[in-house]
């Protein structure tokens, strides 16, 4: 496997230092409610657009369509710090992570100039049209299909735990465009859909703590104009494939769970036995689990994709997300309070219910393990 | 991944010379002087001692190279305590450095040294790392002004032989009244004692790294070729479930390993050794951590023959359990590295993980 050391410059030092000042004085701890995970998609969209104006959403985006044009590990950084506070970044996050990328890899000029520019000013929110009741781990089962109409497509099925579709309205659907045949990854295309359009249904789908986060989408012949078409018809598979491992590597997958431990630290105090060891257990885990972060970071940027990479990085991060709560909850006796007065245990009560889904949203960790095991046999011969 | 030419030039050395042959013989000799030939031949086992000490120059960065790829072949040769350790320590206080095996006695509750006014040495050195070969032996002495650092000859004192778990030369040395030339000693400040441990504990580091990679290899072509049930017993979900998670923590110990190379090579905290302390901390701990899952899991894909002692697997899990918990087990540095953090303030954490230095 490639793994390879980053050593960072001074200059990505001053920005990590800016982005710490601005995000200290822009959301003073105690002002807001850090996220974790799922929650941490806490959709804000004057945040966004405060972070937008800042400079801050959709770093790379190429200067022409008004971004940064800066580097993925300018990037990363920036993203790092706002994940260690818990930053309410959930409006614009998928958007900035998957599509963009995914836009500059398969968009079409006129995509390109409708979407890049909103996203980049905090204002143009996109949620993940990819499972299905069918179709969890086993996406070449997707029925969702369209059929050709004059003009464009006609798109039918459901489409179950789009996280945020409520609030975040376009969506990278994939669908079936062909029937399925010998070759169970071929016929499939991706869509670029408004949900606010005739002939789609929201339903929510509440998670376990009684918060709405996903949805269930139903597609009942929903107009999409061939404008619409992300890449090329018949090839989604691929697409599809490089989205899942934009959002495989980054800090997301490892970081939901810091303000946790920071929460406990400063509101609990650190007088409990045996802190100092699982401290060090977790900060040692999280030094060598962002290396390897970082390294992939540059080494997409440098063009590579890393799919056995990718998927050890989020096998090892969202297990390191849990364990960071499961060991203080193992240092405490009392079970914390999600009415609790004290914010520290509010933030861990909701942790503990949050915390199962890191390892199964995204893919889950059976699944990369499988590939995992696959590219080391591939690497080995 | 790029290709290092010192380590390739060892690797290649070590791939030679520990053929089957070195191996047969170095289960009687209890070490191999034919891999110790070979490289001692290309001068690799005084890369990091300077030149001026005696050594063959290079830095501290590539003594980490050398011992990596020693540990890719759990070649048991005493490169890590002649070179990165205890020569690289000895020259860095301006003694020199002899042409031969040095070993080093890691501080420790249990040892006892004096060095009187007359310059005799006296005392127990316990679990001295090939002590019966060496012909030096760096330790730490107190004297009547305070700790000195002394070259002792064991042929001066009385050694007994023991082995730990890995059938690694660990041997107690005592001393009585020997001489010590006033070369052979130097001011030994508490910082010293700091860069000599944390020396030791690079080196565990760099020889875990590469033992994980060679158990991850190992493990990865054995379960390919053993066929149970039709097929490749690495085709079987439970297996290669325990062979994801092997693999997975082999590439963490391995990069935990390179990264500290690269910060030396690059002297990103600074020049002294101690300014790399909480990455040398936390790579030892997260290594130790790595290796107790690949040593467990190597042995369970393996299944029964991978006990045997015809297998090449235990030369490299019973090393992985001994270089784990050497110059610090994981218990120890998580506990430091907790200690620490909590001293410099809750504040403090994030940024030094960010930073890969302790700020407060």
């Amino acid at each position: 496997m490639k793994f390879e050391p980053v050593e960072v410059s001074e200059r990505d030092d001053e920005l990590r230092q800016e982005a710490r000042s601005w995000i200290a004085a822009t959301l003073p701890t105690g002002s807001f409610r850090p996220g974790q995970g799922l929650h941490g998609d806490i959709h804000s969209p004057e945040f966004s657009r405060k972070l937008a104006e800042r400079g801050w959403v959709g770093m790379s985006i190429d200067p022409q369509y008004g971004g940064g044009g800066r580097s993925p590990l300018e990037r990363f950084i920036v993203v790092e710090e706002l994940l260690r506070v818990g930053a309410p970044i959930g409006a614009h996050a998928v958007a900035e992570r998957q599509t963009v990328p995914m836009l500059m890899l398969h968009g079409t000029q006129e995509q390109r100039d409708k979407f890049l520019p909103a996203i980049r000013a905090g204002e143009a929110y996109f949620s993940v049209g990819m499972s299905e009741p069918n179709a969890g781990s086993d996406l070449a089962a997707v029925r969702t299909k369209a059929t050709r109409v004059e003009g464009g497509w006609a798109l039918s099925g459901t489409k179950i735990w789009t996280s945020g579709a409520h609030q975040r309205p376009y969506c990278i659907v994939f669908c079936r465009t062909e029937p399925p045949s010998e070759d169970r990854h071929a016929g499939f295309s991706q869509l670029l859909v408004d949900l606010r359009g005739p002939g789609i249904t929201l339903s929510p789908i509440h998670f376990m703590d009684g918060s709405h986060q996903f949805n269930e989408v139903v597609f009942d012949n929903a107009f999409v104009p061939d404008s619409m078409v992300l890449g090329q018809i018949g090839n989604g598979w691929n697409q599809v494939m490089q989205e899942l491992s934009l959002e495989r590597a980054g800090p997301e997958r490892i970081l939901s769970t810091w303000p946790v431990l920071e929460a406990f630290l400063a509101g609990r105090g650190t007088d409990d036995d045996g802190l100092d060891e699982v401290l060090g257990r977790i900060v040692a885990r999280l030094w060598i689990i962002r290396q390897m972060s970082l390294s992939l970071t540059q080494a997409f940027a440098e063009g590579s994709s890393l799919r056995g990479e990718g998927a050890i990085v989020k096998d090892l991060g969202t297990n390191f997300e849990q364990e960071v709560v499961s060991s203080l909850l193992a240092l405490i006796d009392e079970v914390p309070e999600l009415d609790s007065p004290e914010r520290w245990e509010t933030v861990f009560a909701e942790a503990l219910l949050m915390t199962p889904s890191t390892t199964i949203r995204g893919g889950t960790v059976e699944v990369l393990r499988s590939i995992v095991a696959r590219a080391a046999r591939d690497d080995d011969s | 991944m790029s290709v290092d030419p010192l380590e390739s030039t060892v690797a290649d050395i070590l791939a030679e010379a520990w053929n089957l042959d070195a191996q047969q013989r170095a289960e009687s000799e209890g070490w191999s002087s034919d891999c110790w030939e070979m490289l001692a031949k290309a001068e690799m086992p005084w890369v990091g001692v300077s030149e001026t000490s005696g050594g063959a120059g290079g830095t501290i960065a590539d003594a980490t190279k050398v011992v990596r790829q020693v540990g890719r072949y759990a070649a048991p040769v005493p490169v890590a305590e002649t070179g990165l350790i205890g020569g690289g320590f000895a020259a860095s206080l301006g003694i020199e450095v002899p042409r031969g095996i040095v070993s080093v006695a890691v501080p420790s509750r249990d040892d006892a040294l004096r060095l009187d006014a007359a310059g005799n040495v006296s005392g127990v050195l316990h679990r001295v790392p090939w002590g019966r070969h060496a012909s030096a032996v760096v330790a730490i002495a107190d004297a009547e002004s305070g700790q000195r650092v002394v070259l002792l000859d064991p042929a001066a004192g009385k050694t007994e032989e023991r082995d730990n778990i890995a059938g690694e030369p660990r041997d107690k040395l005592t001393f009585d009244k020997v001489g010590v030339p006033a070369d052979n000693t130097a001011d030994c400040p508490e910082e010293a004692v700091d860069e000599l441990f944390l020396r030791g504990a690079l080196s565990r580091v760099a020889l875990v790294a590469g033992a994980s990679r060679a158990v991850a290899r190992m493990a990865v072509k054995y379960t390919q070729e053993r066929h149970q049930f039709g097929r490749a017993v690495g085709n079987f979900q439970a297996v290669s479930t325990r062979l994801a998670a092997l693999v997975e923590e082999s590439e963490a110990a391995y990069l935990a390993s390179r990264v500290l190379t690269s910060r030396l090579e690059n002297e990103t905290h600074g020049k002294r050794l101690g300014d790399y302390e909480f990455e040398i901390a936390a790579a030892k701990a997260a290594t130790a951590r790595s290796a107790a899952e690949v040593s467990k899991q190597g042995h369970q894909v393996h299944g029964a023959i991978g006990m045997t002692r015809e297998y090449p697997l235990h030369r490299f899990n019973r090393r992985l359990w001994v270089w784990a918990h050497e110059y610090g087990s994981e218990r120890y540095w998580n506990k430091h590295l907790g200690w620490t953090l909590l001293a410099n303030g809750v504040d403090s954490i994030w940024p030094t993980v960010a930073a890969g230095r302790y700020t407060s």
